[in-house]
């Protein structure tokens, strides 16, 4: 796993979703990577889109939504390890 | 938009529905009387056309309160909306049903005077096309009034929904009814059609409407969504359903359970060039 690449791809996401987060939720909370952005009310559905696309740019590699669970997707760290190609750990899930 | 689209197929199976009282009161059912009785129709239209024209409604008002020499058409996707529209119609002579949708309209070029739209211009899966073909059927003095959801539509019923659907669905269905909706900002409507138009002559003003209702009467407009869950198992369904209602009823306040409707309404207003006329 490389993990300079893994947290580069983090901090871009997660300034990404400060910029596109929904108007009015998550109250000011600090935004990290291990929230839900989906159950926390930060990202829709259509806001999803729009980020997974962000980082398949990033990554210059598809995701297969087919093969992963809400919870890759839906927090920052998973993603990013799916969207790298790198194993989610037991403890990261 | 084509005919195999799951939202359309989702509309044709649920258009004897479509008018129930439930549906007609509830908040997309107000929301469309007011833009109805916004509409203007001027003295020297010919031809007026309504896009996503579902089973007539609209058309059949706003040839009721016109001169009868006016042509009114109804384009519509879904074959059994367009099935109602026709019993609706039947004693109009001047109207007329089509099947088609936005990107693709069975419409000669340049021959519509005034094209409207109320609530269906978020199902287009083609914008740029379906801007083209706008701009194929106007009149080079054509006027347009499309009025549709925009970026922050019922944001109280997604923040409560979304996880709900997501679990259900899973991710790859839930993205994909996502990508089934164009829902713009103000900001990229008005560079979508800018883009063709003279932006001078377009313009999109934005409202926010917040509408309050019972558990009741919200999910008897959630068949206009159903689309989104073709492809969900039917037991699923029912615990999702179920799960959705608990959480709707969450949102119960002393009015009622809120949902806003972010509604753009771009209007454009062509002038003829005075060489071509």
């Amino acid at each position: 796993m490389n993990r300079t690449q893994e947290d580069a791809l983090i901090a871009s996401v997660l300034n990404w979703i400060r910029e596109h987060k929904l108007p009015g939720n998550h109250h000011g909370a600090e935004i990290t990577e291990d929230i839900d952005l989906i159950t926390d009310g930060l990202l829709d559905s259509m806001g999803l889109v729009d980020l997974l696309l962000f980082v398949e740019e990033q990554t210059g590699r598809p995701i297969d939504l087919k093969t992963v669970e809400p919870k890759d997707i839906c927090v920052v760290k998973n993603l990013c390890r799916i969207a790298l190609g790198n194993e989610i750990s037991q403890s990261a899930a | 938009m084509n005919m195999a689209n799951p939202v359309v197929q989702t509309y044709s199976l649920l258009a004897e529905k479509y008018d129930d009282e439930l549906n007609l009161r509830s908040c997309w059912g107000r929301a469309a009387e007011k833009i109805l009785g916004s509409l203007v129709i001027e003295g020297d239209d010919q031809v007026v056309l309504d896009v996503g024209c579902g089973t007539g409604r609209a058309l059949s008002q706003l040839a009721s309160r016109s001169q009868p020499n006016i042509q009114f058409v109804g384009i519509e996707p879904a074959e059994n909306m367009r099935k109602c529209a026709l019993r609706r119609i039947a004693s109009c002579p001047n109207i007329s049903i089509l099947g088609g949708c936005f990107e693709e309209m069975p419409i000669a070029s340049q021959s519509v005077d005034y094209l409207f739209s109320i609530f269906a211009f978020h199902w287009v899966t083609n914008l740029r096309t379906a801007v083209q073909e706008i701009r194929r059927v106007l009149k080079p003095h054509g006027r347009v009034d499309l009025f549709f959801i925009g970026r922050n539509n019922g944001q109280e019923f997604i923040r409560k929904t979304s996880p709900i659907f997501l679990k259900y669905m899973g991710p790859a269905r839930f993205l994909e009814s996502a990508r089934m909706r164009s829902q713009l900002t103000r900001e990229e409507a008005l560079r979508l059609f800018s883009g063709t138009f003279d932006p001078l002559q377009v313009s999109v003003t934005e409202s926010y409407e917040t509408y309050y209702d019972s558990l009741e009467g919200h999910w008897g407009w959630w068949v206009r969504i159903e689309g989104q869950f073709v492809s969900m198992p039917a037991e699923t369904r029912e615990a999702c359903d179920h799960e959705v209602c608990t959480a709707l009823s969450d949102l119960s306040a002393e009015k009622g359970i809120p949902y806003t409707i972010h509604c753009l309404h771009l209007r454009l207003t062509l002038e003829a060039d005075p060489q071509t006329g």
